[in-house]
């Protein structure tokens, strides 16, 4: 008897230790990725090339004007995403003035109140605030979520409408009621008009409501898409025909499956412990249970990462499947709290494995920067000295501190186009605004349309043959061949420059007598 | 909905993943080092998709 009791006792402190364990560390993840927002709020210039075309979006808007227009003339500008982010941002442009930190700080409130949300989510079935608190954790953790979290894009956004849609349209347990239907139809709404690749969350509860109440579910989707399909022609119709070009022709991109598998297989390598933790919780529910929206959502996410293998796409594209499979995971745990109650030694057993795993999680995931002065002791009592960024993805290109040379290098490319005469062709938007001048051309979306068969570069083309512009800068070069072409044949390079991590070509007019560069 | 149900529309989206390899194969896609390791991927979604649909069709109709 004392013997068992002394077992007990040192079970339930190894188990408090544990989870005490759990909670610190996925703090420490919640600080990680709190001195990487801070430090990317005070960088002036686009870190994740298209940031500076989502601002430029949220500037058009507070100009009274569409981003959806003729990407064929002056200033060659469109945009291929939906507005609410923009929208949202446009109070943010009236306070900061068209500067990155608008759109950077609207994503990392999102991001924020994405893991504050599901946090609470898990917290509350399980009534253990210190699961509640790993879950949303777990969330600033994921590596995917910690580099695009804090940019100045859309997906977070999408991302905290899905959940709140799927927390919503999940409230009662056997079919949702009308409110819950209205609240979550919302979010839906609000989700797909903030990206589209909210249509898997849309796909999702369709599935859902269609496997528990067929006839309800019509009764639902098909208002629900005729809402949204009205909305989409009355938009087009006030655009001229140019948002369904920009918003659907122009994502037609090349797919490469390879890029998908590659993505498929590190998502799973980096959160290994919650797809396993999610998929035991598909599989008990497909045999033993009733599916819940949290399974179908974790299987639809899933599926969804394939679109990951498009051109242009990314990482960014599973993030959906990473909070999904969180809160199934947040769900499996409290079903095995409850299973265990009551059974001293399955509750003994789950309360050690479960942390330990939740461990083993964080150790998937690990990120740091390491010339932060808060990380730099944790850096070098782990011997990551030497390397500004660790990360178990591998090579990437988000997730780093910018460095004071950095700005530095970023105000000399400014200097660069704010001395040029004219307007500047810069393939980020952030030399243009911080030069102020009219941001020109968007790569990506130009290239897109190209390879579609859907843009004639002709004009554009002229005016860099009549060397129209002061200055070019390029970084990654994704425009059409033809435009690449014609820039070198009328400017050549005056300066590499590099800032971030990339280099910036700095090219001037080829004309003999050009005054300010010799 | 039923499980049973539910298990049939699985195996019938397996069935119509596995069918479409035949019309990679008639285009002559299957076997190319380009869109081979596609074909065996989408095989093997469907294999998994049909053997987790199985015990669905052999249980009760509970509601799924």
């Amino acid at each position: 008897m004392a013997v068992s009791s002394l077992l007990r006792m040192l079970g339930t402190r190894a188990s408090s230790l544990l989870w005490a364990l759990v909670v610190l560390v996925y703090l420490a993840y919640g600080v990680v990725f709190g001195i990487y927002a801070a430090s990317l709020l005070q960088f002036p210039f686009d870190y994740d090339q298209g940031e500076g075309f989502e601002l430029l979006d949220a500037i058009y808007f507070s100009r009274g004007e569409w981003p959806y227009r003729d990407i064929e003339t002056y200033p060659f500008y469109a945009s291929n995403y939906p507005p609410l982010f923009h929208l949202l941002a446009v109070p943010l442009v009236w306070a900061f003035g068209p500067r990155l930190i608008a759109g950077r700080l609207l994503s990392t409130a999102a991001t924020v109140a994405l893991a504050a949300a599901v946090g609470l989510a898990v917290g509350r079935w399980t009534r253990r605030w210190t699961i509640g608190l790993w879950a949303g954790g777990m969330v600033l953790a994921s590596n995917y979520v910690y580099h695009i979290g804090p940019l100045s894009r859309s997906h977070m956004l999408m991302v905290l409408f899905e959940t709140l849609a799927v927390l919503a349209l999940a409230r009662e347990e056997d079919f949702p009621s009308r409110r819950s239907l209205l609240l979550g139809s919302l979010a839906l709404m609000a989700a797909g008009w903030t990206k589209q690749h909210a249509i898997v969350t849309v796909l999702a509860a369709f599935a859902y409501l269609l496997l528990r109440r067929p006839r309800a579910a019509l009764a639902w989707g098909i208002p629900f898409a005729m809402v949204n399909l009205t909305l989409f022609a009355l938009v087009d119709l006030a655009t001229g025909g140019y948002w369904s070009l920009h918003i659907i022709e122009a994502n037609i991109n090349e797919y490469d499956y390879r890029q998908a598998f590659l993505l498929y297989s590190q998502w799973f390598r980096l959160h290994a412990v919650v797809l396993l933790l999610a998929a035991a919780l598909v599989l008990y529910e497909l045999y033993f249970d009733r599916l819940s929206l949290w399974s179908i959502w974790a299987v639809f996410a899933a599926a969804g990462g394939a679109l990951a293998g498009k051109w242009g796409a990314g990482e960014s594209y599973f993030i959906t499947a990473v909070v999904a499979a969180i809160i199934a995971a947040g769900r499996l745990i409290a079903r095995i709290e409850h299973w265990t109650a009551g059974r001293p030694i399955g509750q003994a057993a789950a309360a050690l494995l479960i942390p330990v795993a939740l461990l083993g999680q964080a150790g998937l995931v690990f990120h740091l920067p390491t010339d932060h002065p808060w990380t730099a002791p944790i850096a070098r009592a782990l011997g990551l000295e030497g390397t500004r960024y660790v990360d178990t993805v591998g090579y990437t290109q988000l997730g780093h501190l910018p460095t004071v040379e950095d700005v530095r290098n970023g105000w000399r490319i400014v200097e660069f186009v704010r001395e040029a005469p004219g307007p500047a062709f810069t393939e980020e938007a952030s030399w243009a605004l911080w030069s102020e001048k009219e941001p020109v051309t968007n790569p990506t979306q130009l290239l897109n349309l190209y390879k579609n068969g859907k843009l004639n570069p002709e004009r554009l083309i002229r005016m860099i043959e009549q060397q129209a512009f002061g200055i070019v800068v390029l970084r990654a070069q994704f425009y059409p061949q033809p435009v690449l072409e014609a820039i070198g044949r009328s400017y050549r390079p005056i300066a590499d420059i590099p800032m971030n991590g990339f280099i910036y070509r700095i090219l001037a007019p080829r004309r003999p007598s050009s005054p300010l560069f010799p | 909905m039923s499980k049973r149900a539910l298990g049939g529309w699985m195996l019938g989206i397996a069935m119509l993943i596995a069918g479409a390899q035949i019309g990679v194969n008639w285009l002559g896609l299957g076997r190319s080092a380009e869109w081979g390791p596609l074909q065996q991927a989408a095989l093997g979604v469907a294999g998994i998709l049909a053997l987790l649909a199985l015990p669905l069709l052999w249980r009760d109709g509970r509601p799924a």
